[in-house]
């Protein structure tokens, strides 16, 4: 508008400061069009193609695959939180190579994987910073996410996924083209089942089941809700010399009830994954049962009632097989797996 | 034209709400987080303050007259005006950096950290929410259905109330309402003075029940149910004022009836060789003592007295105590500013001091100054 205008004015003056003013316009004027032909490719970093490209989600990838579901994953239209387990994840469980999920029913493994995906792109700090908030994941089984206000600022709070952590900056908040990827340092293990019937078809705990019958727990196992079940594995009770004929002749009335309840806890009513105890930071907190202190996490420690640790019981209690036996999600509770008992019976007889 | 044009478009028009015939108000949410392996999934002190709320056929909140969100626990210390310049969006109290009519000045004090709420019957509902910046009314219908305290008040014109969100009794962990209508701007209170008032308004058992070793290994923060308060006056350098070493304040008994305790003073020049325009940096030491014991009794701070001992320091001047208030010369029992023609000058103030299971906090109330005059 302004620039005729001036121009006006300097013809009037001067012809040749014009046609200076033409020459250096026509001069100066050099358009280069700088936008890129070719059309930018919107497909880029996928939640599927990023699972498929690191070396360090291989075997999710492989697990994705195997359901058909890694392709869903570069879906244009759905937001997806993806809880992803690294590969040393999957080893830490016993899954080393992708041909291991070869072996596994393609249905449970589907509905394994779609448990690790929540819709919607869920930031670390859009979850609300307590503990257990539920979130229903594609897979159906709830997702126990807890938020712990540890840390610099609301990205880097302490967060864990039904007992299992999420890995620090920069493994978490990874931005991607439809949702939001967070690592998992284990693997989630969410199984629609109740407790009696997983101890029930799990081989490697028919002496807990028997022990759970004999004492009277059984049918809880069934019926209270929510529970946290400590089961030894057979091994465990055949190094003390605890055979399936040994425990049907017990006299449970000649012990003190905490022998046999605490791997119940005394059927309280907790929803207690193994890294609780460290979430709420509770160095000292424990669990009452008859006076025994239990102070639940990887390693179960134990105080007797006059105060000392490993008294009346063996001092080192942890998850059989490492994460392999940790955090068994259920539908009335958890279930861990351990690799010793928790107190000693003839430490509790009735005298 | 093009300027008649600006001035059109550059005019902001605010919308002033109006409360007509207002009481005024203040809220403190009094709980505190304790989270255990045994309550770990229990809800959190988290809450939601709906004033005569609507709700649906289930029973969820759909809309409210007042609605205050994201209303976390209590800090230490209420400030004297409003805190609407802070933009946080988790609140230490009501009204706090919430945008909420506040209170004028009233004989002489200054409301402006109450907010203002038409007089009349009110229904009070606080319900618990998750830990998060969504807000209420777009959370979950079962999420809003956690209602902690559904209760009907009465607050009259033109009276400040006081209300706090308590745990009645560690027995039953029911929690409740207290609501105390304040009474300092109808008492004749000296301006050169500040006025303390104390409460212990625990839980019913909280002090046979809870130690050191539950508390955290926080020492000196379970007190017993029946204290003498005493209290000791600093000047600058931290220097101890003659006549002022562990004077006797009051009595603190733990009780969770609304009635206001009596205020107890001191000077607000306490030092006779200093100006009476300007205090100085000052420092205040409340120390509270199982009855009997003397309060010369050299207690540590960190060495723990099984609830005979505990001390509230408040200011720069003072020596450290169990429970520290990081005041200066502009805040605190004593607040300096610019005034009048003097920079700055001195000002007494009317605090209430309210012990509530293991917290020691503080609520400051300034009287009206002049303005300053730059010459």
């Amino acid at each position: 508008m302004i620039l005729p205008f001036t121009i006006n004015l300097i013809m009037k003056r001067s012809t040749i400061l014009y046609m200076l003013l033409i020459f250096l316009g026509a001069a100066s004027c050099r358009k280069t069009d700088l936008t890129v032909e070719q059309e930018r490719n919107s497909e880029i970093r996928s939640a599927g193609d990023f699972i498929r490209n690191n070396y360090d989600l291989s075997l999710l990838a492989a697990a994705l695959q195997q359901t058909g579901y890694l392709d869903s994953l570069n879906a244009t239209d759905k937001l997806f939180t993806i809880w992803a387990p690294d590969n040393n994840a999957f080893n830490n469980i016993g899954i080393k190579s992708a041909s291991d999920f070869k072996a596994m029913n393609t249905d449970s493994l589907r509905t394994a994987v779609k448990n690790l995906i929540i819709p919607n792109r869920v930031y670390i700090t859009d979850l609300p910073s307590q503990l257990d908030n539920i979130y229903t994941a594609l897979g159906g089984g709830p997702l126990y996410i807890s938020v712990v206000v540890q840390g610099k600022n609301a990205d880097a709070y302490k967060t864990s996924v039904s007992g299992c952590d999420v890995y620090d900056a920069p493994k978490r908040n990874i931005a991607l083209r439809n949702g939001v990827l967070h690592v998992l340092q284990s693997v989630p293990k969410i199984i629609s089942s109740n407790i009696q019937d997983f101890i029930a078809a799990d081989t490697s705990l028919t002496l807990f089941a028997q022990l759970m019958k004999k004492t009277g727990q059984w049918d809880a196992l069934k019926t209270v809700q929510p529970l946290t079940v400590y089961a030894p594995q057979n091994s465990v009770f055949l190094n003390y010399q605890l055979t399936a004929d040994s425990i049907n002749r017990l006299d449970v009335k000649r012990y003190r009830p905490v022998a046999f309840n605490v791997y119940t806890l005394a059927l309280q009513q907790h929803h207690l994954f193994s890294n609780d105890l460290q979430l709420v930071g509770g160095a000292n907190d424990r669990l009452l049962i008859d006076g025994y202190g239990v102070a639940p996490a990887k390693t179960i420690t134990i105080w007797a009632p006059n105060g000392r640790w490993g008294y009346h019981g063996p001092n080192n209690i942890g998850m059989a097989g490492g994460d392999a036996g940790k955090d068994f999600q259920l539908n009335n509770g958890v279930l861990h797996r351990i690799n010793n008992i928790m107190l000693y019976p003839d430490s509790l007889l009735i005298k | 034209m093009a300027g008649a044009v600006l001035l059109l478009t550059a005019c902001r028009k605010t919308d002033f709400p109006e409360v007509s015939s207002p009481a005024y108000l203040r809220v403190f949410n009094c709980l505190t987080y304790n989270i255990t392996i045994a309550n770990k999934d229990a809800p959190q002190p988290f809450l939601t303050m709906l004033v005569d709320p609507q709700l649906d056929a289930s029973g969820a909140p759909i809309g409210a007259a007042i609605t205050f969100d994201f209303m976390d626990v209590r800090g230490e210390l209420a400030r004297p005006y409003p805190d609407a310049g802070n933009t946080a969006l988790f609140q230490k109290d009501f009204p706090g950096t919430a945008k909420i009519p506040v209170g004028p000045i009233v004989n002489g004090y200054d409301l402006s950290g109450y907010g203002m709420i038409s007089s009349g019957t009110h229904r009070f509902m606080f319900v618990t929410r998750p830990r998060s910046t969504q807000a209420f009314y777009s959370l979950s219908a079962d999420i809003r259905k956690h209602i902690l305290v559904d209760t009907t008040v009465r607050l009259d014109q033109g009276e400040v109330y006081t209300m706090n969100v308590l745990e009645q009794s560690i027995y039953t962990r029911k929690t409740g309402v207290y609501l105390r209508q304040e009474q300092f701007t109808k008492l004749p209170l000296s301006d050169s003075l500040v006025y303390v008032n104390f409460y212990n308004l625990s839980s019913e058992g909280f002090s046979d029940t809870y130690n050191y070793g539950a508390l955290n290994s926080w020492f000196n923060r379970a007190i017993r149910d029946t204290m003498n308060v005493y209290y000791s006056l600093f000047a600058t350098n931290r220097r101890s004022i003659n006549g002022y070493r562990n004077v006797f304040t009051s009595k603190l008994i733990r009780s969770q009836d609304p009635v206001v305790h009596p205020y107890s003073s001191f000077p607000l020049f306490p030092d006779t060789t200093a100006s009476h325009i300007y205090a100085g940096t000052t420092g205040q030491v409340l120390t509270f003592l199982l009855p009997g014991v003397p309060p010369e009794t050299p207690f540590g701070n960190n060495q723990e007295s099984y609830g005979l001992f505990t001390s509230l320091a408040i200011g720069p001047e003072a020596p450290i105590g169990v429970f520290n208030t990081m005041a200066d010369i502009n805040s605190g029992l004593v607040i300096s500013i610019r005034s009048g023609k003097y920079n700055p000058r001195s000002f007494a103030t009317v605090n209430t001091v309210e012990y509530v299971n293991g917290n020691l906090y503080i609520t400051t109330l300034q009287r009206r100054y002049d303005p300053p005059i730059y010459n």
